[in-house]
Protein backbone atom coordinates (compact mmCIF):
# COMPACT_ATOMS: atom_id res chain seq x y z
CA UNK A 1 0.00 0.00 0.00
CA UNK A 2 1.75 2.73 -1.18
CA UNK A 3 0.58 6.40 -0.01
CA UNK A 4 1.83 10.01 -0.68
CA UNK A 5 3.03 11.65 2.50
CA UNK A 6 2.54 15.27 3.04
CA UNK A 7 4.18 16.12 6.25
CA UNK A 8 3.66 19.94 6.75
CA UNK A 9 5.85 22.66 8.50
CA UNK A 10 4.93 21.81 12.17
CA UNK A 11 6.16 18.15 12.22
CA UNK A 12 9.03 18.78 10.24
CA UNK A 13 10.41 21.96 11.72
CA UNK A 14 9.64 20.93 15.70
CA UNK A 15 7.70 18.05 16.25
CA UNK A 16 10.28 15.17 15.02
CA UNK A 17 8.71 12.81 17.40
CA UNK A 18 5.42 12.65 15.19
CA UNK A 19 7.70 12.23 12.11
CA UNK A 20 10.17 9.56 13.45
CA UNK A 21 6.97 7.09 14.80
CA UNK A 22 5.22 7.25 11.93
CA UNK A 23 8.64 6.23 9.75
CA UNK A 24 9.05 3.77 11.92
CA UNK A 25 5.97 2.21 12.11
CA UNK A 26 4.11 2.44 8.97
CA UNK A 27 6.42 0.66 6.75
CA UNK A 28 6.31 -2.18 8.92
CA UNK A 29 2.08 -2.51 8.80
CA UNK A 30 3.11 -2.64 5.17
CA UNK A 31 2.81 0.91 4.48
CA UNK A 32 4.76 2.24 2.19
CA UNK A 33 5.73 5.84 2.25
CA UNK A 34 6.82 8.63 -0.48
CA UNK A 35 7.69 12.04 0.44
CA UNK A 36 6.23 14.96 -1.81
CA UNK A 37 8.94 16.47 -4.16
CA UNK A 38 9.30 19.41 -1.75
CA UNK A 39 7.99 20.93 1.64
CA UNK A 40 6.00 23.84 2.26
CA UNK A 41 3.13 25.50 4.27
CA UNK A 42 -0.43 24.12 3.56
CA UNK A 43 -1.68 27.83 4.31
CA UNK A 44 -4.05 26.71 6.96
CA UNK A 45 -2.79 29.59 9.62
CA UNK A 46 -2.97 31.93 7.05
CA UNK A 47 -6.58 31.72 6.01
CA UNK A 48 -6.97 33.95 8.64
CA UNK A 49 -5.03 36.61 7.15
CA UNK A 50 -5.85 36.00 3.35
CA UNK A 51 -8.13 33.32 1.87
CA UNK A 52 -6.86 33.32 -1.40
CA UNK A 53 -3.17 32.62 0.13
CA UNK A 54 -4.90 29.16 1.81
CA UNK A 55 -6.28 28.60 -1.14
CA UNK A 56 -3.18 29.19 -3.16
CA UNK A 57 -0.88 27.72 -0.86
CA UNK A 58 -3.38 24.43 -0.09
CA UNK A 59 -4.55 24.08 -3.47
CA UNK A 60 -0.49 23.36 -5.10
CA UNK A 61 0.20 20.87 -2.37
CA UNK A 62 -3.24 18.76 -3.65
CA UNK A 63 -1.49 19.83 -7.26
CA UNK A 64 2.15 18.10 -6.38
CA UNK A 65 -0.03 14.91 -4.93
CA UNK A 66 -1.79 14.49 -7.87
CA UNK A 67 1.52 13.92 -9.70
CA UNK A 68 2.26 10.89 -7.59
CA UNK A 69 -1.08 8.75 -8.66
CA UNK A 70 -1.77 7.77 -4.57
CA UNK A 71 -3.83 8.45 -1.83
CA UNK A 72 -2.41 11.26 0.18
CA UNK A 73 -1.87 10.56 3.50
CA UNK A 74 -1.66 13.58 5.80
CA UNK A 75 -0.68 13.29 9.94
CA UNK A 76 -1.28 16.40 10.90
CA UNK A 77 -4.92 17.70 11.51
CA UNK A 78 -4.45 21.17 10.11
CA UNK A 79 -3.02 20.27 7.11
CA UNK A 80 -5.58 17.34 6.81
CA UNK A 81 -8.50 20.08 7.18
CA UNK A 82 -6.73 22.57 4.72
CA UNK A 83 -6.30 20.20 2.43
CA UNK A 84 -9.74 18.64 2.57
CA UNK A 85 -11.83 22.26 2.55
CA UNK A 86 -9.29 23.61 -0.97
CA UNK A 87 -10.29 20.32 -2.39
CA UNK A 88 -13.95 20.36 -1.51
CA UNK A 89 -14.33 24.07 -2.43
CA UNK A 90 -12.35 23.42 -6.33
CA UNK A 91 -14.47 20.71 -6.73
CA UNK A 92 -17.75 22.61 -6.03
CA UNK A 93 -16.48 25.93 -8.01
CA UNK A 94 -14.80 25.75 -10.93
CA UNK A 95 -14.37 29.25 -11.29
CA UNK A 96 -11.68 28.92 -8.37
CA UNK A 97 -9.96 25.76 -10.31
CA UNK A 98 -8.94 28.04 -13.26
CA UNK A 99 -8.00 31.08 -10.48
CA UNK A 100 -5.83 28.43 -8.81
CA UNK A 101 -4.53 26.55 -11.91
CA UNK A 102 -3.77 30.28 -13.43
CA UNK A 103 -0.90 30.87 -10.65
CA UNK A 104 0.34 26.84 -10.63
CA UNK A 105 0.71 26.89 -14.11
CA UNK A 106 4.07 29.53 -13.76
CA UNK A 107 5.13 26.44 -11.47
CA UNK A 108 4.75 23.68 -13.99
CA UNK A 109 1.50 22.27 -11.70
CA UNK A 110 -2.37 21.93 -12.12
CA UNK A 111 -4.72 20.91 -10.19
CA UNK A 112 -7.23 18.12 -11.35
CA UNK A 113 -10.80 18.31 -10.35
CA UNK A 114 -11.33 15.11 -12.72
CA UNK A 115 -8.90 13.54 -10.95
CA UNK A 116 -10.12 14.21 -6.70
CA UNK A 117 -7.29 12.92 -4.01
CA UNK A 118 -8.12 10.51 -1.39
CA UNK A 119 -6.91 12.33 1.78
CA UNK A 120 -6.17 10.46 4.77
CA UNK A 121 -5.06 10.82 8.18
CA UNK A 122 -3.41 8.80 10.94
CA UNK A 123 -6.58 7.96 12.57
CA UNK A 124 -8.18 6.70 8.98
CA UNK A 125 -5.01 4.95 7.09
CA UNK A 126 -5.01 3.09 10.53
CA UNK A 127 -8.53 2.26 11.23
CA UNK A 128 -10.50 2.24 7.67
CA UNK A 129 -7.34 1.30 5.51
CA UNK A 130 -5.59 -0.98 7.43
CA UNK A 131 -8.23 -2.28 10.04
CA UNK A 132 -7.90 -3.38 13.82
CA UNK A 133 -7.51 -6.61 13.07
CA UNK A 134 -4.23 -5.76 11.14
CA UNK A 135 -3.03 -3.57 13.86
CA UNK A 136 -4.19 -6.19 16.56
CA UNK A 137 -2.00 -9.09 14.59
CA UNK A 138 1.33 -6.63 14.96
CA UNK A 139 0.67 -6.10 18.63
CA UNK A 140 3.39 -7.88 21.13
CA UNK A 141 3.31 -6.10 23.90
CA UNK A 142 0.15 -4.49 25.04
CA UNK A 143 0.15 -1.15 26.32
CA UNK A 144 -1.79 -1.89 29.65
CA UNK A 145 -2.27 1.42 30.61
CA UNK A 146 -5.40 3.91 30.61
CA UNK A 147 -5.39 6.28 27.72
CA UNK A 148 -7.44 9.47 27.52
CA UNK A 149 -8.21 10.33 23.31
CA UNK A 150 -7.26 13.75 22.53
CA UNK A 151 -8.67 13.77 18.68
CA UNK A 152 -8.21 17.51 18.06
CA UNK A 153 -10.68 19.38 16.69
CA UNK A 154 -9.71 19.39 12.71
CA UNK A 155 -9.88 16.03 12.16
CA UNK A 156 -13.60 16.03 13.34
CA UNK A 157 -15.10 19.21 11.99
CA UNK A 158 -16.92 21.27 10.42
CA UNK A 159 -19.26 18.48 8.41
CA UNK A 160 -19.74 19.80 5.28
CA UNK A 161 -17.23 17.59 3.83
CA UNK A 162 -15.84 14.02 5.08
CA UNK A 163 -13.94 14.27 8.39
CA UNK A 164 -11.88 11.13 9.86
CA UNK A 165 -14.57 10.55 12.61
CA UNK A 166 -17.91 11.87 13.86
CA UNK A 167 -18.20 15.12 14.97
CA UNK A 168 -19.50 14.64 18.34
CA UNK A 169 -19.26 10.82 18.65
CA UNK A 170 -15.89 10.08 17.68
CA UNK A 171 -14.68 6.46 17.97
CA UNK A 172 -12.28 5.12 16.26
CA UNK A 173 -8.94 6.45 18.34
CA UNK A 174 -10.70 4.93 21.40
CA UNK A 175 -10.56 1.65 19.58
CA UNK A 176 -7.26 1.29 17.89
CA UNK A 177 -6.18 2.13 21.83
CA UNK A 178 -7.74 -1.11 22.62
CA UNK A 179 -6.93 -3.32 19.79
CA UNK A 180 -3.00 -1.71 21.46
CA UNK A 181 -4.10 -3.07 24.80
CA UNK A 182 -4.40 0.29 26.20
CA UNK A 183 -7.70 1.17 28.11
CA UNK A 184 -9.74 3.77 26.74
CA UNK A 185 -13.21 5.48 27.30
CA UNK A 186 -15.25 8.61 27.48
CA UNK A 187 -14.58 11.50 29.42
CA UNK A 188 -16.51 14.75 29.81
CA UNK A 189 -13.35 17.01 28.72
CA UNK A 190 -12.74 14.63 25.69
CA UNK A 191 -13.95 17.22 22.95
CA UNK A 192 -12.23 19.93 23.82
CA UNK A 193 -9.95 22.15 21.69
CA UNK A 194 -6.26 22.40 22.82
CA UNK A 195 -6.32 26.05 22.18
CA UNK A 196 -3.81 25.86 19.23
CA UNK A 197 -5.28 28.69 17.33
CA UNK A 198 -4.81 31.59 19.56
CA UNK A 199 -1.30 30.90 20.54
CA UNK A 200 -0.07 33.91 18.52
CA UNK A 201 -2.39 36.22 20.17
CA UNK A 202 -3.17 35.15 23.71
CA UNK A 203 -0.80 32.18 24.48
CA UNK A 204 -1.01 31.99 28.26
CA UNK A 205 -4.66 31.57 28.02
CA UNK A 206 -4.12 29.22 25.65
CA UNK A 207 -1.49 27.83 28.39
CA UNK A 208 -4.20 28.25 31.51
CA UNK A 209 -7.00 25.84 29.41
CA UNK A 210 -4.55 23.25 27.87
CA UNK A 211 -3.75 23.16 31.73
CA UNK A 212 -7.03 22.88 32.68
CA UNK A 213 -7.59 19.72 30.67
CA UNK A 214 -4.55 18.20 31.65
CA UNK A 215 -5.47 18.24 35.16
CA UNK A 216 -9.36 17.22 34.18
CA UNK A 217 -7.77 14.13 32.80
CA UNK A 218 -5.23 13.09 35.13
CA UNK A 219 -8.05 13.49 38.49
CA UNK A 220 -10.31 11.20 36.40
CA UNK A 221 -8.15 8.60 36.34
CA UNK A 222 -6.32 8.20 33.38
CA UNK A 223 -2.42 6.97 33.42
CA UNK A 224 -1.60 9.33 29.95
CA UNK A 225 -3.36 10.96 26.94
CA UNK A 226 -2.95 10.60 23.36
CA UNK A 227 -3.10 12.52 20.31
CA UNK A 228 -3.22 12.74 16.68
CA UNK A 229 -1.99 16.27 16.33
CA UNK A 230 1.40 18.07 16.04
CA UNK A 231 -0.36 21.20 17.40
CA UNK A 232 -2.32 19.70 19.94
CA UNK A 233 0.76 17.35 21.21
CA UNK A 234 2.81 20.66 21.37
CA UNK A 235 0.38 22.36 23.37
CA UNK A 236 -0.02 19.31 25.73
CA UNK A 237 3.59 18.23 25.73
CA UNK A 238 6.21 20.57 25.10
CA UNK A 239 4.49 23.49 27.38
CA UNK A 240 3.84 21.78 30.90
CA UNK A 241 6.75 23.65 31.99
CA UNK A 242 4.56 26.85 30.73
CA UNK A 243 1.92 25.75 32.06
CA UNK A 244 2.74 25.22 35.07
CA UNK A 245 4.08 28.46 35.28
CA UNK A 246 1.16 30.34 33.84
CA UNK A 247 -1.27 28.58 36.42
CA UNK A 248 1.45 28.51 39.24
CA UNK A 249 0.03 25.07 40.02
CA UNK A 250 3.07 22.74 40.07
CA UNK A 251 0.80 19.38 40.01
CA UNK A 252 -0.22 19.62 36.22
CA UNK A 253 1.84 16.95 34.75
CA UNK A 254 1.06 14.21 32.56
CA UNK A 255 2.51 12.14 30.23
CA UNK A 256 1.58 12.59 26.80
CA UNK A 257 2.32 10.84 23.93
CA UNK A 258 1.36 10.92 20.07
CA UNK A 259 -0.93 7.69 18.83
CA UNK A 260 2.14 6.47 16.80
CA UNK A 261 4.70 6.14 19.36
CA UNK A 262 1.59 4.24 21.37
CA UNK A 263 1.57 2.32 18.17
CA UNK A 264 5.34 1.37 18.00
CA UNK A 265 5.56 0.68 21.61
CA UNK A 266 2.65 -1.96 21.38
CA UNK A 267 4.57 -3.48 18.19
CA UNK A 268 7.32 -3.86 20.70
CA UNK A 269 10.14 -0.93 19.66
CA UNK A 270 12.56 0.25 21.51
CA UNK A 271 11.07 3.50 22.29
CA UNK A 272 13.64 5.81 21.47
CA UNK A 273 13.27 4.75 17.69
CA UNK A 274 10.03 6.23 18.58
CA UNK A 275 10.88 9.64 19.60
CA UNK A 276 9.83 9.10 22.77
CA UNK A 277 12.73 10.72 24.05
CA UNK A 278 12.17 13.82 22.98
CA UNK A 279 8.25 13.96 24.35
CA UNK A 280 8.51 16.79 27.17
CA UNK A 281 6.56 15.52 29.45
CA UNK A 282 7.00 12.87 32.16
CA UNK A 283 6.45 9.71 29.65
CA UNK A 284 9.49 7.86 31.68
CA UNK A 285 6.43 7.36 34.43
CA UNK A 286 5.48 4.77 31.98
CA UNK A 287 7.66 3.76 29.63
CA UNK A 288 11.41 2.92 29.99
CA UNK A 289 13.92 5.15 28.02
CA UNK B 1 -17.91 56.23 14.52
CA UNK B 2 -16.26 54.01 12.45
CA UNK B 3 -18.51 51.49 11.25
CA UNK B 4 -19.00 48.29 8.60
CA UNK B 5 -21.80 49.40 6.37
CA UNK B 6 -23.69 46.42 5.24
CA UNK B 7 -23.73 47.16 1.76
CA UNK B 8 -19.78 47.01 2.20
CA UNK B 9 -19.98 43.79 4.46
CA UNK B 10 -22.83 42.37 1.85
CA UNK B 11 -19.88 42.74 -0.77
CA UNK B 12 -17.65 41.07 0.90
CA UNK B 13 -19.49 38.00 2.32
CA UNK B 14 -20.09 37.58 -1.85
CA UNK B 15 -16.63 37.53 -2.53
CA UNK B 16 -16.08 34.78 0.92
CA UNK B 17 -19.44 32.50 -0.65
CA UNK B 18 -16.50 31.15 -3.51
CA UNK B 19 -13.91 30.92 -0.78
CA UNK B 20 -15.28 29.68 2.19
CA UNK B 21 -18.93 28.49 2.25
CA UNK B 22 -22.64 30.08 1.98
CA UNK B 23 -22.68 32.38 5.25
CA UNK B 24 -26.04 33.15 6.63
CA UNK B 25 -25.25 35.13 9.95
CA UNK B 26 -28.26 36.65 9.87
CA UNK B 27 -30.75 33.59 10.29
CA UNK B 28 -29.09 33.65 14.19
CA UNK B 29 -31.77 34.02 16.64
CA UNK B 30 -29.36 34.46 19.49
CA UNK B 31 -29.67 31.02 21.70
CA UNK B 32 -25.97 31.64 22.64
CA UNK B 33 -25.46 27.68 22.07
CA UNK B 34 -22.37 28.81 20.53
CA UNK B 35 -20.91 30.57 23.26
CA UNK B 36 -22.12 28.31 25.87
CA UNK B 37 -19.91 25.37 23.98
CA UNK B 38 -16.93 27.99 23.05
CA UNK B 39 -13.85 28.14 25.67
CA UNK B 40 -12.22 31.42 23.39
CA UNK B 41 -15.13 32.93 26.05
CA UNK B 42 -12.20 33.06 28.33
CA UNK B 43 -9.75 34.56 26.18
CA UNK B 44 -12.29 37.40 24.81
CA UNK B 45 -14.09 36.39 22.30
CA UNK B 46 -17.88 35.53 22.20
CA UNK B 47 -19.55 33.91 19.26
CA UNK B 48 -23.11 34.74 19.51
CA UNK B 49 -22.32 38.32 20.53
CA UNK B 50 -19.74 38.75 16.87
CA UNK B 51 -22.58 37.63 15.28
CA UNK B 52 -25.19 40.22 16.78
CA UNK B 53 -22.00 43.48 16.58
CA UNK B 54 -21.63 42.51 13.03
CA UNK B 55 -25.47 42.53 12.02
CA UNK B 56 -25.04 46.29 13.60
CA UNK B 57 -22.08 47.04 11.89
CA UNK B 58 -19.98 47.65 14.53
CA UNK B 59 -16.54 47.31 13.54
CA UNK B 60 -14.54 48.42 16.63
CA UNK B 61 -16.81 46.77 18.79
CA UNK B 62 -16.61 43.48 16.39
CA UNK B 63 -12.75 43.82 16.63
CA UNK B 64 -12.43 43.18 19.88
CA UNK B 65 -11.66 39.58 20.76
CA UNK B 66 -12.34 38.84 17.18
CA UNK B 67 -8.18 37.33 17.11
CA UNK B 68 -8.61 35.19 20.08
CA UNK B 69 -10.71 32.66 18.61
CA UNK B 70 -9.52 29.32 18.37
CA UNK B 71 -11.12 28.12 15.33
CA UNK B 72 -12.27 24.89 17.02
CA UNK B 73 -15.10 25.10 14.59
CA UNK B 74 -17.10 23.44 17.31
CA UNK B 75 -19.94 26.40 17.29
CA UNK B 76 -20.33 25.68 13.51
CA UNK B 77 -20.95 22.37 14.05
CA UNK B 78 -23.42 22.87 16.82
CA UNK B 79 -25.30 25.80 15.67
CA UNK B 80 -29.14 25.01 15.31
CA UNK B 81 -29.72 27.32 12.52
CA UNK B 82 -26.23 26.81 10.75
CA UNK B 83 -25.00 30.56 11.34
CA UNK B 84 -21.38 29.19 10.69
CA UNK B 85 -20.20 31.68 13.64
CA UNK B 86 -16.65 30.71 13.20
CA UNK B 87 -16.38 31.21 9.39
CA UNK B 88 -17.69 34.31 10.32
CA UNK B 89 -14.73 35.22 12.29
CA UNK B 90 -12.80 34.12 9.45
CA UNK B 91 -14.97 36.34 6.94
CA UNK B 92 -14.06 39.54 9.63
CA UNK B 93 -10.39 38.95 10.19
CA UNK B 94 -10.04 38.57 6.43
CA UNK B 95 -12.26 42.08 5.79
CA UNK B 96 -10.43 43.89 9.22
CA UNK B 97 -7.04 42.99 7.22
CA UNK B 98 -8.17 44.02 3.52
CA UNK B 99 -9.02 47.86 5.73
CA UNK B 100 -5.40 47.16 7.23
CA UNK B 101 -6.54 46.66 10.73
CA UNK B 102 -4.25 44.20 11.82
CA UNK B 103 -3.64 41.04 11.46
CA UNK B 104 -1.75 40.23 14.86
CA UNK B 105 2.05 40.15 14.37
CA UNK B 106 2.60 36.50 14.53
CA UNK B 107 0.47 35.97 11.64
CA UNK B 108 2.98 38.92 9.50
CA UNK B 109 5.67 36.50 11.07
CA UNK B 110 4.33 33.29 9.51
CA UNK B 111 3.52 34.80 6.56
CA UNK B 112 7.28 36.24 5.94
CA UNK B 113 8.45 32.85 6.90
CA UNK B 114 6.48 31.29 4.49
CA UNK B 115 7.72 33.51 1.92
CA UNK B 116 11.45 33.41 2.50
CA UNK B 117 11.53 29.40 3.36
CA UNK B 118 8.27 28.17 2.06
CA UNK B 119 7.27 26.93 5.77
CA UNK B 120 6.08 28.58 8.96
CA UNK B 121 9.28 28.82 10.32
CA UNK B 122 12.53 26.69 9.96
CA UNK B 123 13.60 23.53 11.19
CA UNK B 124 14.97 23.70 14.77
CA UNK B 125 16.85 21.91 17.48
CA UNK B 126 14.96 20.17 20.03
CA UNK B 127 16.23 18.56 23.26
CA UNK B 128 15.76 15.02 24.62
CA UNK B 129 15.60 13.55 27.86
CA UNK B 130 19.45 13.33 27.70
CA UNK B 131 19.33 17.63 27.56
CA UNK B 132 20.98 17.63 24.21
CA UNK B 133 19.69 19.40 21.30
CA UNK B 134 19.19 17.49 18.12
CA UNK B 135 18.42 18.48 14.71
CA UNK B 136 16.81 16.32 12.23
CA UNK B 137 20.06 15.41 10.88
CA UNK B 138 20.72 13.83 14.21
CA UNK B 139 17.46 11.96 14.59
CA UNK B 140 17.97 10.32 11.05
CA UNK B 141 15.23 12.33 9.03
CA UNK B 142 15.47 13.07 5.58
CA UNK B 143 16.30 17.06 4.74
CA UNK B 144 13.06 18.37 3.47
CA UNK B 145 13.47 20.69 -0.33
CA UNK B 146 11.95 23.70 -0.91
CA UNK B 147 9.77 24.16 -4.40
CA UNK B 148 11.18 26.57 -6.36
CA UNK B 149 11.15 29.85 -4.57
CA UNK B 150 11.23 32.56 -7.19
CA UNK B 151 8.03 31.72 -8.59
CA UNK B 152 6.73 30.71 -5.22
CA UNK B 153 7.49 34.00 -4.07
CA UNK B 154 5.89 36.00 -7.47
CA UNK B 155 2.83 34.14 -7.41
CA UNK B 156 2.62 35.11 -3.60
CA UNK B 157 3.02 38.75 -4.38
CA UNK B 158 0.48 38.84 -6.55
CA UNK B 159 -1.86 37.59 -4.67
CA UNK B 160 -2.50 41.08 -2.32
CA UNK B 161 -2.24 40.38 1.09
CA UNK B 162 -3.93 42.89 2.14
CA UNK B 163 -6.88 42.87 0.22
CA UNK B 164 -8.85 40.08 -0.31
CA UNK B 165 -10.25 39.99 -3.86
CA UNK B 166 -7.34 42.05 -4.72
CA UNK B 167 -5.39 39.49 -6.59
CA UNK B 168 -5.53 38.00 -9.82
CA UNK B 169 -8.53 36.08 -10.70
Amino acid sequence: MKYTTYWGCMITTIEYAYEISVRETFPRLGVELVDLDWNACCGYPLMQVNLRIWLYLASRILAAAQEKDNPLFVPCNGCHISLCEAQHLLLKHPELVGWVNGLLSEEDIEFNPQKPLKILHTIDLLYDELGLDRIKSVVKKPLGFKLACHYGCHILRPTEYPRVDDAENPVKMEEIIRALGGEAEDYPERLECCGAGANLVEPEAVAALSGWKLKAVKARGFDAMVTSCPACQNNYDTKQDMIRQVTKDPEISLPVFYLTQLLGLAMGIEPRKLGIDLNKSPVEELVDL
Amino acid sequence: MDTLTLSEADELLGKMRETVAELTPFVCYNCTRCSSGCLAVETGCTPHRIIQLFRLGLLREVEEGIWSCFFCLKCDVRCPQEAKPAMLILAIRNLLVSRGSGPPKGYRVMLENVEKYSTIQQPQETMNKDFDFVSRGDLGLPEMKTPNMEVFRRNLRKIEPRLLGGGER
